[in-house]
């Protein structure tokens, strides 16, 4: 106990003196407070042993972390849990791991250092700083851990946040623990950077930029994780300030990050890009004659965009096509709910877009699953997994982008969520069980706990309380809907995926302090403005659709920086329902098992083999990658050759060939159909020697393979 | 005006076009790399055709039956000598029964997961399901390690797609080629009769023409799938990958040793592909979840020589024996698997249900031993009595099989470390 005093005196000396570290922003305040407030001894499990065994991989899965432990000692994986190691690690080996009594001799130091034969080699050398700090908790007697020396709160600080390449900087971190001390942890912190071509990082938190481009770097320190982001400009001296745009959240926040990269947005996008763009990402089906005269017009004026693009959002076209984006989200799949409830499920959310309903009150009616009589989701919602555990971590994962499913078996070292945490939240899920459409109560449905078989009180994420259990938890869920900020963001988040084709935070469905955005200003002001305006999908559709930002031309060329820092739009393939209904749209010839167009067709279970081949979405929680570099193999070769298309292009060439038309009205008719753009005179020319002395029909046969198989046919610029 | 079929293509012309080269595609072989001996000694195998009996195989009805057992165990079959010394095989896989000693035959494949999906994700993945993480399937992993020849898909599935059959965490061009099975004039690859080769000339020139420019005009032209459609175009303008995809190519007594069901069909296509390139080939026959009248599904007593069971058995002895000819035998594995085996006790409609408790697996070919029996069940076939092995353990040995190891640890794209089998051990006991 001898020991104790002089820490608690530190340990209070440093409470007093908190709130002014905290506000000291900058480094050089940093120092100043350590060089006043002495450390504390490096004696606390907590503060300076558990995490030190961390950091060296003692506690990795391939080690000491592994279920069957290494070598006869098991510790927490990834030291989720310090109590469990505490305990393992002075009762273990009866005492030889560690004692107080010769330091020097014990096994952990033997081990560890190599001296003594060990599985995982030195891992650290005799004499160096973490030897000491070993050595010197063994002197100690090794402490108790006390409640006092719980770390409540990582900070963490850099010397600089904006270097140019080649330039280095030091992380700083540092741990507020429960009696309120601040302890500099750089040394057992560990280190990730999220984007090491930008930046890399030293174990001892030296980071070094590499090329321009925001670096997020990972922080993390007995179970808290946090980022920290710096900005690598391009050429800094040769190149003038882009200017900051006035108006509007989103290209005011893109410009501020534009400024600090010194890189200059792109230029907007042309009339026949534009179109295009607005038409596939919010309705999946190319523009029609009329719609692009009248765009012609409405490009020239913001007014004219502002009218154009609310009377496209209103089209039944775009209700399905962001009614799509929702079933593929929630996995709408009618074999698993049975083609009525899909088709009520369906029709709901059909509803809710077209109506641009509250999101949050959309979600909570899911939740509440109230039988309706008329035609309401009833208890759809709830059919997409009979257990409960896996709906739970569905629903927090696609509805609130908090990824709980990890924690089914122990916490995921990025994420805060615990076993407890995943077994509270399923247990608000179970209980009960479907009885046709509706939802009876079964006590029996419940879930043990993975580790002690016990049941635990029902509770929502982040909550301190169980909920209160007289209260239908429907009830609770959807309350818990209502106004959630969580929800808002990642449906913010969701949609800004379909339009940019790159989340603001990727992936998409999970969002947590160790996985930050490159904007994250961005979402947290986006989001606030999507909550001010009653969480209207519409709405926040039409705000991204206005921007500047959402106006510019994509890159030519792949192009990694740019896409990524919202320069341009990330390129990306259409979508099999889009393909296939530009194809029928290009060649006036349906796909026979969708005959009034995939698009319109919002169950994803009609059997075919054309939009298999393309790769619909199975909705199944994995999307199809439309990066243009995904292996799309089958369906390049469809496209190509497979007979299903080339029926399509014969019926189409046999109507137009019927047709008075000139040979080059048509072909340039199907030019600006399939690729939305007119053909060019370099083109024309290309297409009239391939034409030239074919029978007419055999001619318009050859024309509509070519644009079916252009580059630009199945793209969306 | 050359009439040719689009196979009869010369490559030579369409090299002539240039086009090839304009999207960077290269008709060059890729070269099989250097392969590192497997820790155990092996030779690596090139390539698997791995065979899926959908459904569960009933072990007693097949490869493990128990003619001593009491007729409600039993069963309507009888089984049969074999070319090993005391074993025998159902009395419905007599040609299979004749090959054994060509074969390596595990009795004892053991886990706890009754359910199709369940059961089938742990087999083809070598793991259990897990909410946070989707494994790659046994095929994908191979392919990530290797490459198809000659312009041939690196793995390529027959039949029906399972969901677990992708490429899970690793990259997309690992995912399996979906072969429609049947025709192949109907099939993904193929185009129609019609095609010839001025038509094909003339529209590729048109086509690489026009690539050329899109490039060149207004920002927010894209240009996808690039490497697929010039891949694709590499596909459908060589001529022996397409004729690898043309059962009908086979002289007619070829194919009546496959057998004319599904299965024998694809069989004869899986060794087609795989001759020409492909590292795998996953074929999926369905119709193996015999709850009911086991006597009429297995085999059919109404018709000599039909059901599942005289097709499976005429397919695999063809392929093996093909194999074996041509010398691919000892650089090809052939592995007969499902989700798991049926209840040692026949039902009240005369079928079996699921079993995951004990099943069978059949090997051939590459680093296996000709001729073994590997572990066994208990007089009435409901569980490994020695040598029990599970999933996790058939996976990592296949990926041995061909110098991969099963145990390293690889990271997930969000940086998870994971085994690429977790808890499997390779049994070096099947390695000849």
């Amino acid at each position: 106990m001898e020991n104790k005093t002089p820490l608690a005196v530190v340990l209070a000396l440093a409470a007093t003196s908190i709130a002014a570290a905290l506000a000291a922003a900058s480094p050089i305040g940093f120092q100043q407070r350590k060089n006043v407030a002495p450390q504390p001894p490096a004696t606390s499990f907590r503060v300076n042993i558990h995490p030190l065994l961390t950091r060296h991989g003692c506690t990795q899965g391939a080690c000491h972390g592994s279920a069957a432990g290494r070598g006869g000692l098991r510790l927490s994986l990834l030291g989720g849990n310090p109590d469990a190691d505490f305990s393992t690690i002075v009762d273990s080996a009866n005492g030889r791991l560690v004692s107080g009594a010769t330091p020097d001799d014990t096994l952990i130091l033997q081990k560890a250092t190599g001296q003594l034969s060990h599985g995982g080699g030195e891992r650290i050398a005799i004499g160096s700083a973490p030897y000491t700090t070993l050595k010197a908790w063994l002197a100690n007697d090794m402490p108790v851990p006390t409640d006092a020396d719980v770390i409540k709160d990582i900070y963490v600080n850099a010397d600089a946040s904006v270097l140019q390449p080649g330039a280095k900087t030091n992380i700083r971190v540092r741990a507020l623990t429960n009696s309120g001390a601040t302890v500099d942890v750089t040394q057992n912190a560990i280190f990730d950077s999220l984007d090491d071509g930008t930046a890399s990082i030293a174990a001892t938190g030296r980071l070094s930029a590499i090329r321009p481009g925001i670096a997020r770097i990972m922080v993390r320190f007995e179970g808290h994780t946090k980022a920290i982001a710096f900005t690598v400009p391009l050429n800094a001296s040769t190149r003038p300030l882009p200017p900051l745009p006035k108006l509007g959240i989103i290209d005011q926040e893109v410009g501020r990050t534009h400024q600090a990269l010194r890189a200059a947005p792109s230029k907007r996008a042309s009339e026949a890009s534009l179109l295009r763009r607005l038409h596939f990402d919010n309705t999946g089906i190319a523009p029609t004659a009329e719609q692009e005269s009248t765009f012609a017009i409405a490009y020239t004026s913001t007014t004219g965009m502002q009218r154009y693009i609310n009377e496209l959002l209103a089209t039944p076209d775009a209700n399905h096509r962001w009614t799509r984006v929702l079933l593929d989200a929630l996995r709408v799949d009618s074999a698993r709910l049975g083609p009525d409830a899909a088709r009520r499920y369906t029709a709901f959310l059909q509803a809710a877009i077209t109506a641009d309903h509250p999101w949050d009150k959309t979600v909570a009616a899911l939740l509440q699953a109230r039988p309706k009589a008329d035609g309401g989701p009833d208890a759809a919602f709830w059919m997409t997994y009979r257990d409960p555990r896996d709906l739970a971590e569905f629903t927090a994962q696609t509805l609130f982008g908090k990824k709980v499913a990890c924690a089914r078996c122990h916490q995921h070292p990025y994420d805060k969520w615990t076993v407890n945490d995943n077994v509270a939240y399923a247990t608000l899920f179970a209980g009960k069980r479907l009885a046709g459409n509706t939802i009876v109560s079964d006590p029996l449905n419940t879930i043990p706990h993975p580790e002690t078989g016990a049941t635990l009180p029902g509770r929502l994420l982040g909550s301190a309380q169980p909920s209160p259990s007289a209260t239908l938890t429907q009830d609770i869920l959807a309350a818990s809907a209502l106004g959630n900020r969580d929800l808002a963001t990642q449906i913010v988040n969701r949609t800004w995926k379909e339009l940019f084709g790159k989340g603001l935070v990727e992936p998409i469905d999970d969002i947590r302090p160790g996985n930050p955005s490159r904007f994250p200003r961005l979402l947290t002001r986006l989001t606030d403005a999507f909550m001010q305006n009653g969480m209207r999908i519409k709405w926040l559709i039409s705000t991204i659709l206005m921007s500047e930002t959402y106006q510019q031309q994509a890159s030519p060329k792949p192009d990694a920086f740019r896409e990524t820092h919202i320069l341009t739009h990330a390129r990306r393939r259409l979508t099999a329902e889009m393909l296939d209904d530009l194809i029928t749209h290009t060649t006036g010839s349906p796909n026979p098992a969708v005959p009034t167009g995939a698009m319109r067709e919002l169950d994803h279970r009609v059997p075919n083999t054309t939009l298999d081949a393309f790769d619909r979405c199975q909705r199944d929680g994995r999307t199809p990658d439309l990066s243009p570099d995904a292996e799309a193999l089958t369906a390049a070769l469809h496209r190509l050759a497979a007979p299903e298309i080339q029926k399509r292009i014969a019926a189409g060439a046999a109507v137009l060939a019927s047709t008075n038309s000139s040979l080059e009205s048509i072909t340039r008719q199907l030019f600006q159909r399939g690729l939305t753009r007119p053909v060019t005179q370099a083109e024309w020319k290309i297409l009239q020697k391939m034409q030239y002395q074919q029978p007419r029909r055999q001619a318009i046969e050859d024309t509509l393979w070519v644009i079916i198989n252009h580059p630009e046919f199945g793209g969306r610029p | 005006m050359n009439l040719l079929r689009c196979d009869g293509i010369s490559r030579r012309s369409l090299l002539s076009l240039g086009f090839a080269g304009a999207l960077g595609w290269s008709l060059t072989d890729i070269a099989a790399s250097a392969r590192p001996m497997s820790p155990f000694g092996i030779k690596p195998a090139e390539s698997l055709i791995l065979i899926w009996l959908d459904g569960g195989l009933s072990h007693i009805d097949s490869f493990d039956p128990k003619p001593n057992a009491p007729s409600e165990i039993r069963g309507p079959f009888a089984g049969i000598n074999t070319s090993i010394n005391g074993v025998q095989l159902s009395e419905h896989l007599p040609l299979l029964a004749a090959r054994l000693n060509h074969c390596t035959l595990i009795r004892s494949l053991t886990h706890e997961l009754g359910n199709h999906d369940t059961g089938g994700h742990f087999v083809l993945t070598g793991h259990r399901t897990n909410p946070s993480l989707n494994p790659p399937s046994i095929g994908s992993l191979i392919a990530e390690q290797n490459q198809g020849r000659a312009g041939m898909p690196t793995y390529s599935a027959i039949g029906r797609m399972q969901d677990f059959l992708g490429a899970g965490y690793l990259p997309q061009s690992t995912r399996p080629f979906a072969v429609t099975p049947g025709s192949s004039k109907s099939g993904t690859l193929l185009g129609p009769d019609g095609l010839i080769e001025d038509v094909w000339a003339r529209r590729l020139s048109t086509l690489s023409a026009l690539t050329k420019l899109s490039g060149a005009l207004d920002g927010g032209v894209v240009t996808p799938g690039d490497g697929a459609t010039a891949r694709a175009l590499g596909m459908l303008t060589s001529p022996s990958v397409l004729s690898a995809f043309q059962v009908e190519k086979e002289p007619a007594g070829v194919r009546q040793r496959y057998g004319n069901g599904a299965i024998g069909r694809n069989l004869l296509l899986a060794r087609r592909l795989t001759g020409a390139g492909c590292r795998v080939v996953q074929v999926v026959d369905t119709g193996y979840d015999t709850h009911v009248d086991i006597h009429r599904e297995l085999p059919d007593a109404r018709f000599p020589g039909s059901g599942k069971l005289p097709g499976l058995d005429k397919g695999i002895s063809a392929l093996l024996d093909d194999l074996t000819e041509s010398g691919r035998i000892d650089t090809t594995v052939v592995a007969v698997v499902s989700e798991f085996g049926r209840t040692p006790k026949l039902n009240a409609s005369a079928g079996r249900d699921h079993w995951p408790r004990a099943g069978s697996v059949l090997l051939a070919g590459g680093p296996f031993a000709r001729g073994q029996v590997y572990g066994a069940t208990d007089a009435r076939g409901e569980s490994p009595i020695e040598a029990a092995v599970s999933p996790a353990d058939i996976a990592a040995t296949l990926l041995s099989a061909f110098g991969i190891d099963p145990g390293e640890t690889v990271r997930t794209p969000d940086g998870r470390p994971v085994q690429r089998i977790a808890g499997g051990n390779v049994i070096k006991g099947l390695f000849g």
